[in-house]
């Protein structure tokens, strides 16, 4: 027997009842089955308030899994992903810092020989982007 | 065990005089119908997250996956680009070195 004691939000008085072990476990087994307390099974069905589902319960939590996995797919590949790209782009990084140096290196040699400097736009600009980064 | 349960005072008022555990017992099937019906609910929001940030996470892997191959590409120009100005500069500090020589020698003669 489990003692239910409902009180008013406001005001005096409250109502006392025995719940019975058949309805207690009722009550029991539909909390466990929809993870919601036994306070608020007893609450909904003293409100009278219902609603109505539309049955398609199972069609949800079978879409709810399916993505969830697609989800977690993308998930496991982005972070490896992730890794490997730092990775790469630390070198570029590294290999910016070299070409720098022997960009002016050359530029001195070049000027040493009366050459003209050659520049190449584009990878200046590669060089900054990852120095940058 | 014991269970308190606090209500509206409207409400209160109006199931004072009732027999409760019929009330209780009369409402349970519909009590499981409401649950199914805020599961489903619930499911229907979840799934709309779902699909946003499966949308979003696929937009991210796609990014970085140009990300990635674009800094592979840049990778392989830079590694040609150093060894092509190693070998540029050591040549032309060679044939400097070869003309500093020569100069070196007509200034001796």
């Amino acid at each position: 027997m489990v003692k239910l004691v409902i009180k008013p939000e406001k005001g005096f008085g409250k109502i006392e009842v025995e719940i019975g072990g058949e309805l207690w476990s009722k009550i029991e087994r539909l909390s466990e089955r929809y993870g919601v307390p036994p306070e608020r099974i007893i609450e909904i069905a003293i409100s009278e308030e219902f609603k109505e589902p539309q049955g398609n319960l199972e069609k949800l939590e079978r879409e709810v899994k399916e993505l969830e996995e697609k989800v977690w797919k993308l998930e496991r590949e982005y972070a490896p992903l992730k890794f490997k790209a730092y990775g790469v782009s630390e070198d570029n990084k590294l290999l910016a810092i070299a070409l720098l140096g022997l960009i002016a290196e050359n530029s001195q040699l070049r000027r040493f020989s009366g050459m003209k400097p050659n520049v190449n736009r584009d990878l200046r600009r590669l060089i900054s982007y990852y120095l940058q980064g | 065990m014991s269970l308190k349960i606090i209500l509206p005072k409207e409400e209160f008022k109006r199931i004072r005089e009732r027999d409760l555990s019929a009330l209780l017992m009369e409402n349970l099937p519909k009590v499981e119908e409401t649950l199914m019906a805020e599961r489903e609910q619930f499911l229907a929001e979840k799934i709309e997250r779902l699909q946003e940030k499966l949308e979003d996470m696929e937009e991210k892997l796609e990014e970085l996956r140009e990300f990635y191959e674009n800094a592979l590409k840049d990778r392989e120009i830079m590694i040609k680009e150093r060894e092509r100005l190693r070998n540029e500069n050591d040549e032309l500090r060679r044939k400097i070195e070869e003309k500093r020589k020569k100069l070196g020698e007509v200034h001796e003669s």
